[in-house]
C-alpha cells in the first residue's frame, strides 16, 4: 500500500459526502468504480450499445438515494448487482445481438489468413460467450474476467456459493463444447499473438 | 447403454479454456463516459435526491400549559366538600346525616310469600282471574 492509497478517502466517507450532494465526492466514486461496472454490463449485454447507458443508470440510482447502500464496504458489490439486474431487466424480452456483429463471422468460414488474425479469434470466443444463458455469462464475467472470489460473485448475484459454482461449471462446459471445433485454430492464433 | 465416444483431439482442458478466454474482446470504455455521467448528475435537480429519512417541518414548540382560572373555580366546590366531610367525620357528627342501615332494614317489613314451585302457579292464576 503506497502513501497515495493511504490518503484516499474511503467509500464510507465518499458515500456520506455524496448523500450531502457533494458532487466532488461522487465524482471520486465514479472514477473508482465506473470502468468495473461498465465491463460487467458490457459482458452481460454482449457488448450492446446500451451498456454505457445502463452503467450510468446504476450510478444515477446511487446518486439519487445513497442510503440504499447500507454498508459502504459493500458499495462495489451493490453497484455491480444493480447494474447487472438493470441489464438483465432491459433485455429480458429482447434477444441480445452478439458482440461486434458476430453474425457475420458465423456465416463465413474463416480462411487461412483470417485464422491468424486476433479479430477472428476474439469474435469466435465472444460469440461462444454470448450464447451462454445470461446468468452463466454474468457468473463467468464476475469470476473469470473480474477476478472476484466465488463468495463475492455469489453475493452480487444473490445466490449461494454452490449455485454460483454450478453456473460457472455449466458455463465452462458449454464453452468447451462450443469452442472445441475451433480449438486448434484458436490456440494457434493465441500462440501467434504470444510469439 | 453406450458410452459416448470421447474426442480426445478436440477435448479441452480447463487450462486451455482459460487461455482461450484471454482472446475475448476487451470492453471498450468511452473516454467521455464518466464525464457524461457526471454531467447527467450535475443536471439532476437536488430535489430529486431521496433520503430514507423524510424531513418534516419542525413544529413550533408549544408553550408550557398555563392553568385556566375556570379550572380552579371548578375544583373549589370539590375541595370544599372534601374538607367538610373530613371535619364532620372528625367531629363525630357525620352519622347524623347518614341513613341508618338498621332502620332501612326494619322498614322492609312487607312479607314475601314463599313460593313453592309449580304448585303455586294454579292459585296465582286464580288470583289473577279474580
Amino acid at each position: 500500500m503506497n502513501l497515495q492509497t493511504l490518503h484516499q478517502p474511503t467509500d464510507a466517507v465518499l458515500l456520506a459526502a455524496a448523500a450531502r450532494q457533494d458532487h466532488s465526492a461522487f465524482s471520486t466514486l465514479v472514477g473508482r468504480y465506473y470502468d468495473l461496472v461498465h465491463r460487467v454490463v458490457w459482458r452481460t449485454t454482449n457488448g450492446h450499445a446500451d451498456a454505457a447507458d445502463i452503467a450510468q443508470e446504476a450510478f444515477l440510482r446511487l446518486w439519487k438515494n445513497p442510503a440504499q447502500v447500507r454498508e459502504a464496504k459493500a458499495l462495489k458489490g451493490w453497484l455491480m448487482r444493480v447494474a447487472s439486474n438493470l441489464a438483465m431487466d432491459r433485455f429480458r424480452h429482447r434477444p441480445l445481438q452478439d458482440i461486434e456483429d458476430a453474425g457475420e463471422v458465423a456465416d463465413t468460414r474463416p480462411n487461412a489468413e483470417q485464422l491468424l488474425t486476433s479479430q477472428w479469434a476474439a469474435s469466435t470466443v465472444d460469440r461462444a460467450i454470448a450464447q451462454l444463458p445470461e446468468r452463466q455469462r454474468l457468473a463467468l464475467s464476475l469470476v473469470h474476467f473480474e477476478q472476484l472470489s466465488n463468495g463475492d460473485a455469489a453475493a452480487i448475484m444473490e445466490v449461494s456459493v454452490v449455485a454460483l459454482e454450478s453456473l460457472l461449471a455449466r458455463a465452462r462446459r458449454s464453452l468447451k463444447e462450443m469452442l472445441a471445433a475451433e480449438k486448434h485454430n484458436l490456440l494457434a492464433s493465441l500462440n501467434h499473438e504470444e510469439s | 447403454m453406450k458410452t459416448p465416444i470421447r474426442n480426445v483431439a478436440t477435448e479441452m482442458t480447463d487450462n486451455e479454456l482459460d487461455r482461450l478466454l484471454t482472446l475475448a474482446s476487451k470492453p471498450p470504455i468511452a473516454s467521455d463516459a464518466q464525464r457524461t455521467l457526471l454531467a447527467r448528475i450535475a443536471a439532476d435537480k437536488p430535489a430529486t435526491q431521496i433520503g430514507n429519512v423524510v424531513n418534516f417541518p419542525i413544529a413550533a414548540k408549544k408553550s408550557s400549559p398555563v392553568a385556566s382560572p375556570i379550572g380552579w373555580l371548578a375544583a373549589l366546590p370539590l375541595a370544599a366538600s372534601l374538607a367538610a366531610g373530613i371535619w364532620l367525620g372528625a367531629a363525630g357528627q357525620g352519622t347524623d346525616y347518614l341513613f341508618s342501615v338498621s332502620d332501612e332494614l326494619a322498614s322492609l317489613t312487607d312479607s314475601v310469600d314463599t313460593l313453592t314451585g309449580i304448585d303455586d302457579a294454579e292459585s296465582l292464576m286464580e288470583e289473577d282471574l279474580t
